[in-house]
């Protein structure tokens, strides 16, 4: 499983992690079942803090994304991906409530931002 | 019991101010980072902790009980003979400890280029540091308390140390307490951190509590922030800069006022520098 | 037998010889009628200096080293305090069956007990040069050591060559004084540092 950390983008390491994690997890690349690396391993891999990678593990497991069982370790939940990628799609309509938000401060018209809306999605990557 | 170290109440002076009613949990597992200016008190407590000191009053307790030989210890002075040669070290100290790995001390001094034929004084003091550290890993511990380790190395050498003590507590068996006034240390390594001034905890919390409790105010009107969330105020030419506490309460009061992460040597500064004005 | 314990131990034989010589020389002092300035003036000197180099390598091995291992959880602070206490005890018993000695035997063993103080000294001079040679524990200069050493040497020396004192370095004082400087290195031996693995946590 391949992470990445940034020191310097700002947001706290738990939160790429967790983030990082569950993307993979939503886009099957992990699947339900799959043993994740366990916390201490994965700080020391990481050479970051085992509480960092500790409150990570805490906080997917909370949303439902993965099950850690004292002692065996942390697996991939069986939960219906479609309900975890809800969490997700509330991202995504936060973001687009933002867009528009300042869309209408700079009076740009439901016209011009759809427009610009397709340029953007077809600009980026898989 | 976390069954890490335990500190309760601890007094110690030597007719000056020293270190007042000291509380804080040093979990088993994790590398706790004790910092503070000079004279905060960092190795009065650490040497209340190894014993080297009786302290006035209070406790401290032991998880994992103390074992003949069991703590490793780096101080920022070299306490080994000066005139000893390092075999004549190793031979001395396999006496001392049960279980002296005299291979693996050959090992990393070959690593940390100590000539076993040198005597300790000959050594440079990067060295020297770099001789604790192979003492300490070459006999089974359960602690390992260290007092300003890396003051006197080269970056490289520091973060090889850093790495090695991340190691040791991968396997959530051992402690770490680690004094330092190098707050750049801390981001890299330390999973607690005890903030001490004048003698006094200021706190003792994990560094993802530490990051949701404080948090900076940039562009900061000192006259506009409520008293009790200001940690300290740095001024610089492009304005104020505050360090707050109980960042969501403040941000639930002021929804105006944008809060910023803070880093965790930015917190240390601000609560050695601000001194709340 | 690692060389840097046999330094450490022979310097802790080297406090008891230098209490034994000064004793000698004071009970001399008292005993024998020689000149008395003389004994004072070198006995006094020879004591301080003897203490101070054999207490000065203590110490210094003492503050760090001990703090090392106390630190390590080998030895408790209070006990290793009180590893120099047996010591010293035994010392000062043995120095005060030999001031005890003096006092009752006046005469011939009186002055065999003087007469013991130089060879005492060159003992220790000798344990000490071979203490600062092989394991220089003490935090001093060399050049202080072994100025501290020589100096009261040399005076007691010239003190007894110049008023000729007749019995110095009879066989009968060199004998005693072996037996009871093995004593003592013996005692001082086994209450030296390695002893202290021997005593709990």
């Amino acid at each position: 499983m391949e992470l990445i950390i940034s020191t310097s983008s700002g947001k706290p390491i738990y939160e790429q992690l967790k983030e990082q994690i569950k993307d993979k997890i939503i886009s099957g690349e992990l699947e339900p079942g799959y043993a994740l690396p366990s916390m201490r391993d994965l700080a020391k891999d990481l050479k970051i803090s085992l509480i960092t990678t500790k409150r990570a593990y805490q906080d997917l497991e909370s949303e439902g994304f993965i099950v850690t069982a004292v002692g065996k370790g942390s697996f991939v939940s069986s939960n219906d991906i479609g309900l975890l990628s809800e969490y997700k799609l509330k991202e995504m309509e936060e973001n687009l409530r933002n867009a528009v938000k300042q869309a209408k401060l700079c009076k740009v018209g439901f016209e011009e931002m759809s427009e610009i809306l397709e340029m953007i999605y077809r600009e980026e990557k898989q | 019991m976390n069954q890490g170290i335990s500190v309760k109440y601890l007094n110690k002076s030597f007719g000056g101010p020293g270190i007042k009613n000291i509380c804080a949990e040093m979990p088993r597992g994790y590398i706790t980072a004790i910092i503070g200016n000079n004279g905060a008190g960092k190795t009065t407590l650490l040497k209340c902790i190894t014993g080297s000191y009786i302290p006035d009053s209070g406790v401290v307790e032991f998880g994992i009980p103390k074992r003949y030989g069991r703590i490793g210890v780096v101080f920022d002075e070299c306490p080994y003979p000066p005139a000893m040669r390092i075999d004549a070290l190793s031979k001395t100290l396999s006496k001392i400890f049960d279980d002296w790995d005299a291979s693996r001390f050959d090992s990393l001094c070959a690593e940390y280029r100590i000539p076993k034929s040198s005597k300790v004084g000959a050594l440079s003091r990067g060295a020297r540091m770099k001789l604790q550290f192979a003492v300490m890993l070459s006999h089974a511990t359960d602690y390992l308390i260290l007092d300003e380790p890396t003051s006197g190395l080269d970056p490289d050498a520091r973060d090889g140390f850093l790495d090695v003590l991340r190691d040791y507590v991968s396997d959530e068996e051992h402690t770490v307490v680690i004094s330092s006034h190098m707050t750049s240390d801390l981001e890299k390594i330390a999973d607690q951190i005890i903030l001490m001034i004048d003698g006094r905890i200021v706190f003792c919390k994990d560094r993802i509590s530490l990051m949701e409790e404080y948090g900076l105010v940039r562009n900061a009107d000192p006259n506009d922030l409520p008293e009790e969330h200001v940690v300290g105020i740095v001024e610089n030419d492009f304005g104020s800069t505050a360090l707050v506490k109980d960042r969501a309460k403040l941000s639930d009061e002021r929804p105006d006022l944008l809060i910023d992460d803070a880093s965790l040597e930015d917190i240390v500064i601000y609560h050695m520098r601000g001194n709340g004005r | 037998m690692n060389q840097s314990l046999i330094a450490l131990r022979i310097n802790n034989a080297s406090l008891v010889c230098g209490i034994i010589a000064a004793v000698s020389v004071i009970a001399g002092l008292f005993i024998i009628d020689s000149p008395r300035f003389v004994m004072l003036a070198v006995s006094i000197p020879l004591m301080a200096s003897m203490i101070v180099i054999t207490m000065g390598n203590g110490r210094s091995m003492s503050r760090k080293w001990n703090s090392f291992v106390i630190s390590s959880g080998v030895v408790r602070r209070d006990v290793i305090s009180s590893l120099f206490v047996p010591p010293i005890i035994v010392y000062l018993i043995i120095a005060s069956i030999t001031m005890a000695g003096s006092l009752l035997l006046s005469g011939d063993v009186g002055s065999t007990m003087l007469n013991c103080a130089p060879v005492a000294c060159i003992i220790v001079s000798i344990a000490t040069v071979f203490g600062i040679m092989s394991f220089a524990l003490s935090g001093s200069s060399l050049f202080s050591d072994i100025l501290g050493v020589a100096v009261p040497i040399l005076m007691i020396m010239i003190g007894y060559c110049y008023y000729e004192y007749e019995p110095a370095f009879d066989p009968l004082s060199i004998v005693m004084f072996a037996i009871v400087a093995l004593i003592t290195i013996v005692l001082g031996w086994r209450m030296s540092v390695n002893g202290f693995r021997r005593l709990d946590l």
